[in-house]
């Protein structure tokens, strides 16, 4: 009887999963199909298809380096993010129980300002400092506004995580660094996982500080906005299918090659 | 090294990659000599392209100097962006082509240069009320009604047509120019465009039932007009006859109770680097030629009395002569400023009743 | 040896007082936050308190701002509104992505990859061209609405978007990672024998989900709340598309004062208040999470 309950649920899990997901792909599937109009502005469906707007921005330079630099900040700031985090995280938790509220919030207090104030005032700090449209420039900005998610999940993997093994490991003759590297870190992988991939994520999509940093230096939401606000055109549909075709396709070599028992060691 | 190891090995080592990128210096573009470089905010879209093809181009050729542009989204350069550089003494760029609202700010927040109308010889051929103390009002767009011809098959003749239950829920307006859509309400039912109070209100909240949305960009105004969501809404005459030509159908008119004509002024903000490379320019792009171009391409009206329109063209340019002007409707745009607070407040509260 | 130093800190630890010494971990992000957070919100404090009049603000302090955020009749409905939209975005995330993280923790690592994929390939596109694709999708000339009126299920399109229900639709979508995996790595932590053994005890499997699993995940799930509402009360792009500038937000308020207005005094005092709630939010959030600590 139990097995029959059991099964039922597993059964509805899936099911509301499989709703889920086709809610989450729908809109993808939408803009993979308009980036093969031939059309110049957007309508579904495409009346005619062409790989027009791919070629466009192929050939356009102004593209092409502006997912090169949004790729080159995530990359640089989510390793750092992660880092900054998880040590803001570990202090949060080990550390002495008063002022943790008042710590806590302040590190998670970058996500929460609202963008356009916190980015008029980077803007001054960093006219002052003449780390505007740099690179070193928009890599701390991130990295401010990235750190937050590390911290938040992060500290949720450490309230989960049962200290028994760390401290098994410490009884043994390790130290609290080396027990904290070698058993907590590896146990808490999906909040770093998480943490990291919020990191990117953010990181890649940032408009508004950005915004006010960049003069010529543009990221890829800069480009998307600005190609954006006269007119509707496909061009965006194609950068959005260009990163979820390569996304596929990378997720597709992990998943057929051996490469997935250390992916999923990632997940475990 | 366990498996787990590699996987924060490869972390540390992106770290101290990272780290290290950051150490080193991002080398600025080595650009041309600071006196022979000029940079401008530019609009986006095809204004922009016209611009940099018709304006840009041939002074950068003819002068032999290097021109950049700064691309603005939305046709408003960002202010709040370009007050902090002031103050840091350190504007990004030479001219800025911004709204008639934003001049108001920036002239009370001494934001920009004046412009010494002695040094600038093209004045002389331009109609003077286009002529600000920072610069010349270029690219005169009027604000008239929008109809799509296949749906609405007598041209709309009124504002007032847009409350026509017919249209319920076809109707759209700009919320970037609401101040303009409330001088709007006011022209149609009192004939005057001021003051803004509860009556205006009041027959806002008789066109809510019809509005299907409240667009910001004209990106958002062209993709709605396509695709037929929105039938009728008050947009610039240059944007219209551009879809017109591309096979979207539709039409602008002129209401019979008076249009709206707005003007971007060309300025010069405090510590530009280059202002008298930057008074060229300006000079320049006030010249019959560049101007007539423009208005060609874009049916965009040119403040240059020089310019002459064929009947055809006229028509869609609107602004073709003083005597045309004279019917729009005159705003106060000190008290706009003035009085924005107030009224931005009254429409939030109204948007959300 | 008993007494020894790293002894008193061992049994500081084991009372939950916590180690000094673990303190100075904040260094690298404190030292971040003095030049690009802690200066930058001086600032805006500071002009939080500044008076604004006719586009130009003057640094008469007063505190003008905030009474006017309580009494001027409409921020503080933008507030109320904006809470509620966030509360309502946060809810749906929760009851729609548990399930998914329960599936990604039953599935086999090649599995999980997949479906971490899928979670998170709404954020692979940027903000507008989402909303977009939500605009070909819900709006009245739609996918959605021409399936519905050709499939004769409606006789009129649905009013999808321009509205509250185009908001809350767009933004799940995009927050629902965000909710699920810091869920999945909670229930990841959540060892199976202490389901087992419940389950071996006789309990039903819905008896033990609710009693012994849901309560391990707890942590996950204000971790994952509490990210979803802070990106809830910020949104401010697509309240414009989807809601059709009908949703005012107040972020899209703050906004308009920075651009539209010169209004850096209005909007910091705005920006200030906001803080102060999400922060308390968030940190109240916080101290709930931490009461589903794994005893050691």
């Amino acid at each position: 009887m139990m097995e029959r309950a059991e099964y039922r649920r597993g059964r509805l899990v899936w099911f509301l999963t499989a709703l889920t997901l086709i809610f989450l792909v729908a809109p993808l599937v939408v803009l993979l199909m308009q980036s093969f109009t031939a059309e110049s502005y957007l309508a579904f469906p495409p009346t005619s298809y062409g790989m027009r707007w791919y070629r466009h921005i192929f050939s356009d330079n102004e593209w092409q380096r502006a997912i090169l630099l949004s790729l080159a900040i995530a990359a640089t700031v989510t390793p750092l993010s992660l880092g900054f985090g998880t040590a803001a995280a570990l202090a949060l938790d080990r550390g002495p129980l008063r002022g943790r509220r008042a710590f806590y919030t302040v590190l998670i207090s970058p996500m929460i300002l609202p963008g356009v104030v916190l980015g008029l005032g980077i803007l001054r700090v960093f006219l002052w400092l003449d780390l505007t449209d740099r690179f070193i420039g928009f890599a701390l900005a991130h990295l401010t506004i990235t750190v937050p998610y590390a911290v938040i999940t992060v500290g949720a993997s450490l309230a989960s995580f049962d200290r028994s093994a760390e401290e098994a490991a410490r009884s043994l003759g390790a130290s609290p660094w080396r027990a904290v590297w070698h058993v907590t870190l590896p146990m808490i992988r999906p909040g770093l996982v998480g943490g990291g991939i919020f990191a990117f994520i953010t990181s890649f999509d940032e408009f508004i500080i950005t915004y006010f940093l960049a003069t010529y230096h543009l990221t890829l939401p800069i480009q998307i906005f600005n190609s954006l606000s006269y007119q509707l055109d496909p061009s965006i549909a194609a950068v959005s299918g260009l990163t979820i075709m390569i996304t596929a396709l990378l997720t597709t070599v992990l998943v057929f090659r051996g490469q997935v028992a250390s992916g999923g060691r990632v997940l475990r | 090294m366990d498996r787990a190891g590699v996987t924060r090995r490869r972390v540390l080592i992106s770290a101290s990659a990272a780290t290290a990128a950051l150490a080193l210096p991002f080398i600025k573009r080595a650009g041309a000599a600071e006196d022979k470089r000029l940079v401008v905010y530019n609009f986006d879209g095809v204004l922009g392209q016209a611009v940099k093809d018709l304006w840009i181009a041939p002074f950068a050729k003819k002068n032999d100097v290097t021109v950049d542009t700064i691309t603005m989204t939305g046709s408003s350069p960002p202010m709040a962006k370009i007050k902090a550089e002031i103050d840091a003494g350190r504007p990004d760029a030479d001219v800025i082509p911004m709204q008639l609202t934003d001049h108001v700010f920036a002239t009370r927040n001494n934001m920009l240069q004046t412009i010494d109308r002695g040094g600038m010889p093209e004045y002389a051929n331009l109609y003077p009320q286009f002529i600000t103390d920072n610069g010349p009002g270029l690219i005169i767009w009027c604000y008239g009604l929008a109809y799509n011809t296949e749906k609405i098959k007598t041209p709309p003749t009124s504002w007032r047509d847009l409350w026509n239950p017919a249209y319920k829920s076809k109707v759209a307006l700009n919320e970037a120019l609401f101040e303009q859509a409330l001088q709007m309400v006011n022209l149609t039912f009192t004939g005057k465009p001021t003051p803004v109070d509860d009556a205006t209100f009041k027959h806002l909240g008789d066109l809510k039932p019809s509005l299907l949305t409240l667009w910001t960009t004209g990106a958002q105004a062209e993709q709605l007009l396509r695709t037929g969501e929105v039938w009728i809404t008050p947009l610039w005459n240059g944007r219209v006859f551009t879809l017109k030509d591309q096979g979207v159908p539709l039409d602008f008119v002129v209401p019979k109770e008076g249009f709206f004509v707005r003007y971007d002024p060309y300025c010069i903000p405090k510590g530009a680097r280059n202002p008298g490379l930057a008074k060229e320019w300006v000079n320049f792009i006030c010249n019959e030629a560049p101007q007539r171009e423009l208005a060609e391409k874009l049916y965009y009206a040119s403040p240059n009395k020089l310019v002459r329109y064929p009947p055809e063209l006229a028509k869609r340019v609107v602004v073709s002569s003083p005597e045309v002007l004279k019917k729009a409707v005159t705003e106060d745009f000190a008290a706009i400023v003035d009085h924005l607070a107030e009224w931005r407040q009254r429409w939030d509260a109204w948007k959300q009743s | 040896m008993p007494g020894s130093k790293a002894e008193r800190r061992d049994d500081a630890i084991d009372r939950g007082e916590g180690s000094r010494s673990a303190l100075w971990l904040l260094l690298p992000s404190a030292t971040l936050y003095v030049v690009t957070f802690v200066i930058p919100l001086a600032i805006v404090i500071v002009f939080s308190f500044a008076s604004y009049r006719a586009g130009v603000t003057t640094l008469d302090l007063s505190l003008d701002n905030y009474r006017a955020i309580f009494h001027d009749g409409v921020t503080f409905g933008v507030f109320a509104h904006t809470i509620r939209l966030a509360i309502v975005i946060t809810a749906a995330c929760l009851v729609v992505g548990y399930p998914v993280a329960i599936a990604m923790r039953r599935a086999r690592p090649r599995g999980r990859l997949v479906l971490l994929v899928l979670i998170v390939s709404p954020l692979l596109t940027s903000v507008i061209v989402r909303n977009v694709a939500w605009l070909l999708i819900l709006g009245r000339t739609g996918l959605l609405n021409r399936a519905l009126l050709d499939l004769g299920l409606v006789t009129a399109p649905l009013r999808l978007m321009y509205n509250d229900l185009g908001v809350v639709v767009a933004v799940v979508h995009v927050y629902l990672s965000f909710m699920i995996l810091p869920i999945f790595a909670s229930l990841s932590a959540i060892e199976p024998s202490i389901e087992e053994s419940a389950m071996s005890l006789g309990a039903p499997a819905w008896r033990t989900f609710l009693q012994v699993t849901l309560p391990l995940s707890l942590p996950g799930i204000v971790a994952g709340s509490t990210i979803v509402f802070i990106l809830a009360m910020g949104i401010y792009l697509t309240p414009v598309i989807m809601g059709g500038n009908f949703v005012v937000t107040v972020p899209m308020v703050i906004t308009d004062l920075v651009h539209n207005q010169f209004n850096w005094a209005n909007a910091s005092a705005l920006a200030v208040v906001l803080l102060f709630v999400i922060g308390a939010a968030a940190s109240a959030l916080n101290a709930l999470g931490r009461r589903g600590r794994v005893p050691s």
